[in-house]
Formats: structure tokens, sequence, C-alpha cells
């Protein structure tokens, strides 16, 4: 599902936020990537979502070659990539609802598509009830199942959470990721960024650790070792 | 697709609205520079007018000597007629002629009785050439100058209407190099306001373009608002110029109406042209916000 072949992202002047990085993710997996701040798990996430264009390597997304993708081919990339952050990029002025809608909107969807799936999306984050409320009247945990039922919204073969929990309470932090694990159940690859420690032992799923750029463990059900 | 264009309309509409103050001055700032040319641009229909009634007013006359029968005169007429420059030649018979001094100046004591000691009709017969274009007059005289005729003539006028056109073309070409340059400056400012106004709504919109990138939406799709956000100030624009101009014409007809003695109303001008005026106007307002928008969008939508 993804590949990484050598992948090097270099800034100038001399500065390697990613280094001759190869890993492959299958389709289906639950992979975690951890690491202490700095060691190049946002550039790696940038990489994927082209974003960022990677100084030298490969990387391949469902059999794309995303090396050198260009820009007119990065929305249909980002449909099949849902992506969701820490700081939950929700619209302030729109409703959950809005929000959700706003994905399905911007990339043309009509209006009965969007009356039919928004309601599904919030049923399946758990939200249901929560349609009209803008994020301001949203607790972290609920903002955050908007941010996840957007990143949906196109039926994405990936999800990637970048510190979905950064801002949140353990037990909220748990719920979210245990709402990921149900994405996945559903065959959803998700890649999830973390340090959070008690989340990644707990998954008991593939670990991915970095430090300065390199990979420097790669475990089926591993744990947060650093 | 039509969902999606109905879309870029409705949030180019959004942007419109949330940055509603400066949307006005650049709207204002659109009008002005609008309306500096379609002064400039009336300027030139009333130039054309005011040398195509004095074109028409002019033409040569020539007085024969007295002692030149009818006859020569319109053996002369008929040979003259043989000129292609020349659009037509009416003949003044000498009793005409003393009938129109007599119309025009019977109450001049001294002309009357100068006219009554001599006696007899002092003046003789004239021809009254137009040419078909005001250049081929000198051509006509030079003509006149080296022919047989020459010493039949008594006298011919012509140079003043000549002096007066060019002091009129002088005069009107230099207001309108002022003119063009008040636009030109207006234009520049267009282009910087409408820059300007597109940056800060891309500023605006910031968040929510992040987002539409991060959902995929097509490229098209971010900057599409933007630039019809500068087709809305061109339309705006063209729209309150034009109904500003007629209200400022009503203002200046009177002033046109008793200048030109043909009835030449520029509100009458403007009404039968308005279809042209508003389209050549928003095409071109629109070429300049487009090209300030499309600037704006290149340079700070990283799409």
């Amino acid at each position: 599902m993804i590949i990484f072949k050598g992948v090097t992202k270099k800034y100038p002047p001399q500065v390697y936020a990613v280094d001759d990085i190869s890993l492959h993710i299958k389709p289906g997996e639950f992979v975690s990537i951890v690491g202490q701040s700095g060691t190049g798990k946002t550039t790696l996430i940038k990489l994927l979502i082209a974003e960022e264009r990677a100084t030298c390597g490969r990387i391949v997304v469902g059999g794309w070659d995303i090396t050198h993708v260009k820009q007119s081919q990065r929305p249909y990339l980002r449909r099949q990539i849902g992506v969701i952050f820490q700081d939950f990029k929700l619209l302030p002025k729109k409703t959950a609802f809005e929000n959700i809608a706003f994905a399905l909107e911007v990339c043309g969807k009509s209006d009965q598509i969007i009356k039919k799936t928004v309601p599904q999306l919030l049923r399946i984050v758990g939200l249901e009830e929560m349609g009209k409320r803008y994020p301001r009247h949203l607790s972290g945990g609920e903002a955050q199942r908007v941010a996840i039922a957007r990143a949906l919204a196109h039926r994405p073969k990936i999800i990637v959470a970048d510190e979905p929990t950064g801002n949140l309470d353990a037990i909220t932090g748990r719920e979210i990721v245990d709402l990921l694990k149900k994405i996945n159940n559903f065959g959803t690859t998700v890649v999830l960024v973390t340090h959070d420690r008690d989340i990644v032992n707990a998954l008991k799923r593939r670990v991915i650790t970095l430090d300065a750029g390199h990979v420097v463990s790669d475990k089926e059900e591993g744990r947060y070792v650093l | 697709m039509f969902v999606s264009i109905f879309r870029v309309f409705r949030f180019a509409g959004r942007n419109f609205w949330r940055n509603i103050w400066l949307a006005l001055a650049t709207i204002s700032i659109i009008i002005l520079t609008l309306i500096s040319i379609s002064f400039v641009e009336l300027l030139n229909v009333l130039t054309q007018e005011a040398v195509a009634t004095i074109k028409d007013r002019i033409d040569i006359s020539i007085y024969f000597k007295p002692e030149v029968t009818p006859e020569e005169v319109i053996n002369i007429k008929r040979k003259l007629g043989q000129l292609e420059q020349i659009k037509t030649i009416t003949y003044v018979s000498r009793a005409d002629s003393l009938k129109i001094l007599e119309d025009k100046h019977g109450q001049d004591v001294l002309i009357k009785e100068s006219l009554q000691e001599l006696g007899t009709n002092p003046l003789g017969d004239t021809l009254v050439i137009k040419a078909n274009d005001i250049g081929y007059y000198p051509v006509i005289l030079a003509a006149l100058e080296q022919s047989q005729y020459k010493g039949l003539i008594e006298d011919k006028n012509y140079e003043d209407n000549q002096a007066f056109l060019t002091k009129i073309n002088s005069v009107t070409s230099k207001v309108k190099k002022i003119g063009w340059m008040v636009s030109g400056v207006f234009a520049i400012v267009a282009i910087l306001i409408v820059f300007n106004t597109i940056r800060i709504a891309i500023y605006t919109k910031s968040e929510e373009i992040g987002v539409m990138k991060l959902v995929g939406a097509d490229n098209w799709f971010i900057r599409a608002p933007f630039l019809v956000e500068a087709v809305l100030y061109a339309a705006i624009g063209t729209a309150l110029t034009m109904l500003l101009l007629y209200p400022i014409l009503e203002v200046i007809d009177p002033y046109i109406l008793s200048f030109f003695d043909n009835g030449f109303s520029l509100v009458a001008y403007f009404v039968s042209h308005l279809v042209a005026w508003v389209l050549w106007h928003f095409v071109g307002i629109l070429v300049l916000t487009i090209t300030a928008s499309s600037l704006a969008v290149g340079r700070y939508l990283d799409v």
C-alpha cells in the first residue's frame, strides 16, 4: 500500500529531516510511527501526502509512484489519504455537519450525496446528535471525531493521523485510538504518528521507530522503546 | 461540474461580502478609472464632432472680377468640376451676391451709401467650392493659382478656417494626452488595489484554503473564486460607472447642445452607444482585474 524506498528529505543548507528511509506498509495494516520531536515523523507524513518532495528515493502509494507527483495530481492523491491532525483543523464558522460537508462540497459532490453521506459519517464517529454544533461547542475528543469523519469523507484507502491525541486527555485519547482501530477493522490502512507511549504499547500493532531521520526499529506488535 | 461552478460563484460571493469595505474601495477606484477613461473617450467624440462640423462649414469662395462674364464663370465651374478633389461647386451670380450683401449689411449706412454712390453692382460672380476632404483645399487653391483663370479672380477666402482647425486639434490632443495619463495612473492604482484586495482575501481564507487542499479540492476550484471575485469587481464597477455617467452627462449636455448647432447631444450619443460602451468598458476593466487577481493568486495561493 505504501512504499518508501531510500527516501531522503534534505532542507538547505544541510539538514536531513529523513535520511535514506525504506519501509513497506501493507494494505489494512495499523502502523504506529514513533520517535521524539524532530526525528522526521511529520516530514514523513508531508512526503506521503505530497506536501513536500523527496530529495531522493521513491514513494509509492497504492501502486502510484508519487515521488514526482504533479501539482495538478495532488488533489487525487489527497482524496485517497485522509489526514487528521493534533489541532483538528476544523473551520470555526462551520458546524460539525458543515465541516464534514465542506470536504465533499469542494470536491464537487452533489447536495444529495452530501445530505446522505454526512449523517453516516457522523454516526460512524458517534456524533450523530452533534451535527449542528460549532467546533467551539465541542470537546477536544468530539472535535477530533469530526476531523476523523471529515478525513473519511472520500472513503480513503489510508488514514494518516499526525499526533491525534496530542491535545486530548488519556481517556479521550484512547477513545480516538479505538475509533481508528474500528476504521482499520473496516480495511482502511492506518498510519498513526505519535509519541504517546501508553497508546502505542496498548495497541500491540506494528511500530516503526524513527531517530534523527533514520528508521532505528521496525517491529510487528512492537512497543515504544525510546 | 455544474455544481462546482455554482459553488465557485457562491464562494466568490462570500469572499466579497466578507471583505465588503475593501470590496467597496476596490470598486470605487475602478469607477474612477472608468469615468476618467470615459471622459477621454467623450472628449474624443466631441473633438471629432467639432472637427466634422467645422469641416462641413469649410469651403473656398472664389470672387471673380466684375468684368468677368457669367458665361466665363460657368465655363470655369464646368472645368473645375472635372477635378476629382472637388465635391460641389455652387455658382452665385453677382445679383445674388449683392442681395446677400444687402441682406447681411442692409442696416450699415456706410455700405448703403457706398453702393448708392457707385450706382452699379460692384460685385462679380462667385464660385463656392467644397472639397471631398479638407486636405484637398490647398491642392485646389494651388491649381487655381497656376491656372489660366488666375487673372480673372479678384479674391478667395480659406486661411482662417484652417488655423481654427489646427488650434482645435492641438488643444484637444493636449487635453487627450493629459486624460490618458490620468486614466493610466488610475488603472495602475486599480491594479494595485485589486491585487491587494485579492491578497487580503487569500489571507482571510487561508484556513479554509488549507482545509480545501487537505481534503483534495481541485486546484482550479481553489483558485476560481478569486478570479470570479475579480469578475464581480469589474461587473459592478462597470454597471455603477454607467449609472453615474448618465446624470453627469445630463448636466453637461445643455452646454454641448448650445455649442453645436447641429443638435449633437452627448446623452443621446451615450444612450445610442450604451451596449458597446458597457461591453468595451467591462472587457477592458475585466482584463485589468483578472490580471491583478491572477498575479495575486499566483503569488500567494500555493496551488
